[in-house]
């Protein structure tokens, strides 16, 4: 078993007076991709926004979020900001919308990297390159001197992914990171995803509604439900011998049942 | 002949300063009554604006649409010929498409309207509800009160009360969550069908596609590709692109296999 970088007990939020996450354990390993799945509104992107403490105004998290042994709720802010994006760093759903639409990619792929590596401009540009070539963006080096809309989707969605690893985090959230693209495309970017935890050892956290694209590359399943984990475990069990009755019905519900 | 009949179909869109583009790109395709086509595609593909020609709101620059052996005129300003509101569309978005400040069963009833058997034979308000899995009793609800699934079956309650002859669904299951998909799709061809409408259901999703059409097209590039019956093009692909499609289609199958990426 791979060392957890990741450690996530008895998460609870509260959004204005109703409860959100209700008591979530979940344990994130190195090398590992960790699938969180569950309808909207179930709580898994709520899970990934309190691990780094992005919750919406007036959220309140309790429970524990350690990262390799540190406690992260409750940080000061200023803390929060050296792990956000540093060690801990988020892709998600709309590419688009990630990025700055006025800001060339180049700037918005070394902004963070200089800030958190304290790195020189020209350094922080080679550290991108590097990053962008991991994750097959074509050409990286002309990619920064580009902008956001002169991208297809799928390749935005790359970019943000090596603006995501640039700093070489120890856990990266992806939420949602294939639902808007095509299907063509999307087996690249989870054959991405799956490399990432192989060859660098990053923990990651997959949340998807989709259990087909969780069969495909996560180790393991943790299924939530009203804010609940109702079923957790290696992939292959909790996709093909389902032990409570609503991840079994997530699993009917697919064309076939879930069989080709 | 009846139903929707697509011949050499071509929409091209002129853009400033680039040359014209083709969105679609000479097509052919027919939707009897009672028959469920699949358009299938990714982005770009140009089946979202073939869907928009089919119901007049994009005018083809070549080739012809016909239904039930009228022409399709493009939307104007005139209200549209009785004939023409027979073809009805349900879209991706429901929270674009119903009216959030006006309550469902009022929007229902407007579609009621124009039914050709007269409002007084058309279906009541309650059967339509009832069809689409919903209580008589939340007609005289605003549309934010009902989850996104509720939602687009109340699109749909709402264009069958047109009494429509073909029924168009564009990506009408894009945004919903993966557990409600096959049951949306499988209720838009039950009823359809059910009252004897055709069903042209426009999807990049081929695996959903597979489980509710008689007969699959797969466009790319504004033509098509490869057509043919569902089975047929599922397990015996011709063409190369509907095989790369099917490769890529993740399966739930917990066995951890990556889908096929072609470079090519």
């Amino acid at each position: 078993m791979s060392e957890v970088r990741l450690a996530v007990r008895d998460l609870r939020v509260e959004l204005g007076g109703t409860t959100v996450l209700d008591g979530v354990d979940l344990d994130v390993p190195a090398g590992q991709v960790t699938g969180l799945a569950g309808e909207s509104g179930s709580g898994k992107s709520m899970t990934a926004l309190a691990v780094l403490g992005l919750l919406p105004r007036g959220g309140r998290a309790t429970g524990s979020v350690r990262l390799d042994g540190r406690e992260l709720l409750g940080l000061p802010e200023r803390e929060r900001n050296a792990v956000r994006g540093r060690h801990v760093a988020m892709v998600f759903q709309d590419p688009a919308g990630a990025f700055h639409p006025l800001l060339s990619i180049g700037r918005q792929v070394t902004d963070h990297v200089r800030h958190h590596l304290r790195l020189s401009r020209a350094q922080a540009v080679e550290r991108a390159v590097d990053a962008l070539d991991r994750a097959q963006v074509p050409e990286p080096r002309e990619a920064l001197r580009k902008f956001p809309h002169q991208f297809s989707g799928g390749q935005l969605q790359r970019i943000a992914i090596a603006s995501a690893i640039a700093c070489e985090p120890q856990v990266l959230l992806a939420d949602e990171p294939t639902t808007a693209l095509d299907v063509t495309v999307q087996a690249g970017v989870l054959r991405l995803l799956r490399s990432l935890s192989d060859d660098l050892g990053i923990a990651t956290v997959l949340i998807t509604h989709d259990l087909a694209v969780m069969s495909a590359v996560a180790d393991t399943v943790t299924v939530l439900r009203a804010g609940r984990v109702v079923e957790q475990g290696p992939r292959f069990d909790v996709l093909t011998r389902p032990q409570d009755p609503y991840t079994r019905s997530l699993i009917e519900s697919l064309p076939h049942g879930g069989r080709a | 002949m009846s139903g929707l009949e697509l011949r050499g179909l071509q929409v091209s869109y002129r853009r400033r300063g680039l040359p014209e583009l083709r969105a679609v790109d000479g097509v052919d395709l027919d939707v009897a009554p009672g028959e469920v086509v699949g358009l299938v595609g990714e982005s770009g593909c140009g089946k979202s604006t073939l869907a928009r020609a089919v119901c007049g709101l994009e005018r083809p620059t070549a080739g012809s649409i016909t239904f039930d052996g009228d022409a399709v005129e493009p939307l104007g300003l005139r209200r549209r010929p009785a004939r023409l509101a027979r073809i009805q569309m349900v879209f991706q978005n429901p929270n674009a498409s119903l009216n959030p400040r006006r309550r469902v069963g009022n929007q229902i009833e407007d579609a009621r309207a124009i039914h050709p058997a007269g409002h007084e034979h058309a279906p009541s308000i309650a059967a339509l509800l009832a069809d689409v899995g919903l209580d008589a009793g939340v007609a005289g609800r605003y549309p934010h009160e009902f989850s996104g699934g509720q939602r687009q079956r109340l699109a749909i309650a709402r264009a069958m009360a047109a009494g429509p002859r073909l029924l168009i669904g564009d990506e009408p299951i894009a945004s919903l969550d993966a557990s409600l998909q096959a049951q949306v799709a499988r209720l838009l061809r039950d009823v359809a069908v059910g009252s004897g409408a055709g069903l042209l259901f426009i999807s990049h999703d081929l695996s959903i596609v597979r489980t509710i059409a008689d007969r699959v097209a797969v466009m790319r590039a504004g033509r098509i590709v490869e057509e043919g019956p569902t089975e047929q093009v599922w397990t015996a692909p011709q063409d190369a692109y509907t095989r790369r499609l099917i490769a890529a289609i993740p399966v739930a199958d917990g066995l951890g296999r990556l889908p096929e990426v072609d470079l090519g």
